[in-house]
């Protein structure tokens, strides 16, 4: 019942001291506010890269040269398009894609632009289900009949053709001329990508192969490629197969491997290890700003303490005990962190949804941070609190009534 | 009601000790009306400090109503003040945020009154000064008669042993001093309230039944008062 009281006088007080109070929870609003929001954001990030890799349905790895390997002046040794018919043959049960990755001068209705060039492999549709905007993608022939077509991306067919049809229209690449046989859709955001995008010319691995120069490989040559792995369960036994596949035909560089095989977990694994950093960071500039703002909160009720003195003094001459006197300003020091630390979480909870909204994320804010920043609050309250109340409650009653 | 056996305090300034009081006896019996005067430094304070339990002695014997005082620690002084005086200030010393019937009301909270009855209790004790009218106004909406009327329910609402006025009319002109000390007359005469009065005003002395002089520590005369 007294704690009631003790709770109704701490309101009235703060309703009293309005401006003071707010300037007071400043601190605890930026600190609370930062760790809902680092939480939020780190647990919704996460979950778009999980929801990415399962949207796709199926693990990915991929395979490319292992640039640490190799020294500065180096250039490392690429892979060959028979690793990926090998790869293919030891995993029936999975789709291989081998990349070719260039650019090139590309022109048409007389537009001349640089533009990314890729080529792909037969199944690229199969592991990526791109949705076409008009035409198709490449069949079969297309990459047995080295035929001289394309697929582009929407923005190459904007940019080259307009908003006319680009299906059956032809684009110089390079030094020969391909006919498009397919626009793709606008991509929206996507977790997980093969570096391609709206701005990419796609054309039949082979063809890419005979047209397109080896460069200073002296061989047909691989930039990488991608297995589409079904049965998540198998990823690792897939991953290590191809390790010893790679090292068998290869061997060392300078004793570590020449090529690395990473898989789509990895990004999420890299990117929990990048995020924790930033957690971290964060998490001390918001402790930081919480121990701050704690010792504003004491400052400001030693202030009120020395302003009060003589109501502590009518109280007290009024049967107040120590721990009445010490109640009241302890709840009023626990109310004005939680005040804070309340607008401290809706502030979190709006920057993560806006946040949320930039990244179109699903917004997510786990309880357990509320609770945490609540929490945290109710420490620093009572903690920096216990010292001016303890103040307030041993002050001489005679003393605290002749004061003015 | 109030037994003081050779009571002495002193106080330490520095390497120097102070003799506020140098063995003061004293009787005060239930509904007596007592006024205690003295020119500053005489140990006046010190012994209303006493008395009111919001200070100990150094040596000597206090019993208030049957209880000895001089040996408690702070938190029950603490009661005794709560359950036992009623004090009237000077100044008054109502808290300003709070309305009349809430400054009556605190001292039943902290002696753990329940909400309803400690409503009831403070606003019948206000209607008994004459305030039935003003309960939810206050400090600064109300004049300085008013408040002392306040400090007066928030005194007596706790029915307690003894009500210690100190100075009460100093803050007020003397039309209105003399109401308050009407006041604190018909609570003596009609209710059967003890009342100890600190005053340095010699008319307003004599509103009581005893006067007592204090000078240099000591009682220096303990008479009844003449009827007025």
């Amino acid at each position: 019942m007294k704690i009631l009281f003790s709770l109704s006088e701490a309101t009235e007080t703060i309703r009293h001291n309005k401006f003071r109070t707010f300037l007071t929870m400043l601190g605890m609003n930026i600190g609370v506010g930062a760790i809902i929001a680092i939480i939020a954001i780190g647990l919704m990030a996460r979950t778009s890269i999980m929801e990415g890799v399962g949207e796709l349905g199926a693990a990915l790895i991929i395979v490319q040269p292992e640039y640490k390997s190799y020294d500065d002046q180096e250039r490392p040794l690429r892979l060959a398009p028979e690793d990926g018919t090998n790869l293919a043959r030891l995993f029936p049960e999975e789709t291989v894609l081998p990349y070719l990755q260039g650019s090139a001068d590309t022109s048409a209705r007389g537009l001349t632009n640089g533009e990314q060039v890729f080529g792909v492999g037969e199944d690229y549709n199969l592991v990526w289900n791109r949705e076409l905007e008009a035409g198709r993608f490449f069949d079969p022939e297309d990459h047995h009949l080295r035929r001289k077509v394309a697929v582009i991306g929407s923005r190459i067919a904007r940019k080259y053709f307009g908003t006319g049809e680009a299906v059956g229209e032809t684009l110089r690449v390079g030094a020969q001329v391909y006919t498009v046989v397919g626009v793709l859709n606008e991509r929206g955001r996507e977790t997980m990508n093969d570096g391609t995008g709206d701005t990419t010319i796609y054309l039949p691995l082979e063809t890419y192969q005979s047209f397109f120069n080896h460069g200073w490989y002296g061989r047909p040559y691989l930039n990488y490629l991608l297995i589409r792995v079904e049965n998540m369960d198998r990823i690792n036994e897939i991953v290590s197969k191809t390790e010893i596949y790679l090292f068998s035909r290869y061997g060392f560089k300078n004793g570590e491997p020449r090529f690395r095989v990473s898989k789509s977990q990895d990004d999420i694994n890299t990117f929990n290890k990048v995020f924790d950093v930033i957690t971290l960071v964060i998490s001390l500039i918001a402790g930081l700003s919480l121990l701050v703002s704690g010792m504003g909160i004491m400052n400001i009720m030693l202030v009120a303490i020395t302003e009060r003195t003589r109501e502590i003094g009518i109280r007290k001459s009024l049967g107040a005990r120590r721990r009445d006197i010490l109640e009241q300003f302890l709840i009023e020091a626990v109310i004005i962190c939680l005040l804070g630390g309340g607008i401290g979480v809706i502030l979190g909870m709006l920057v993560s949804f806006l946040v949320a909204l930039s990244q179109s994320w699903n917004y997510l804010v786990p309880l357990f941070s509320v609770a945490a920043g609540l929490g945290v609050s109710l420490v620093i309250g009572l903690f920096f609190g216990i010292y001016p109340a303890m103040r307030a409650a041993r002050m001489d009653p005679i003393t605290a009534l002749s004061r003015d | 009601m109030i037994r003081l056996i050779d009571i002495h305090k002193d106080y330490r300034m520095g390497s120097n000790v102070v003799k506020a009081l140098n063995g003061i006896s004293l009787n005060i019996n239930a509904q007596e009306f007592v006024s205690i005067m003295g020119p500053s430094g005489s140990g006046k304070s010190t012994l209303m400090n006493i008395i009111g339990a919001l200070d100990r002695p150094t040596s000597g014997s206090y019993h208030l109503d049957g209880e000895d005082v001089s040996g408690l620690t702070d938190n029950e002084l603490a009661v005794i003040r709560n359950r036992k005086i009623g004090f009237v200030f000077q100044t008054f010393n109502l808290l300003p945020r709070k309305t009349a019937l809430q400054n009556v009301e605190l001292p039943l909270i902290y002696g753990g009154m329940p909400r309803r009855a400690r409503r009831q209790r403070a606003r019948e004790t206000l209607e008994m000064v004459g305030l039935g009218d003003r309960m939810d106004h206050r400090p600064s909406e109300l004049s300085g008669g008013q408040r002392q009327r306040v400090a007066i329910a928030r005194a007596l609402v706790t029915s307690p042993a003894i009500v210690f006025a100190d100075e009460p009319t100093g803050n007020l002109d003397s039309q209105t001093g003399q109401e308050i000390m009407d006041i604190f007359t018909r609570l003596n005469r009609d209710q059967k309230v003890t009342v100890l009065l600190v005053t340095h005003e010699a008319d307003i002395a004599t509103y009581a039944d005893r006067v007592i002089h204090i000078r240099d520590g000591l009682i220096f005369s303990d008479e009844a008062v003449v009827s007025r």
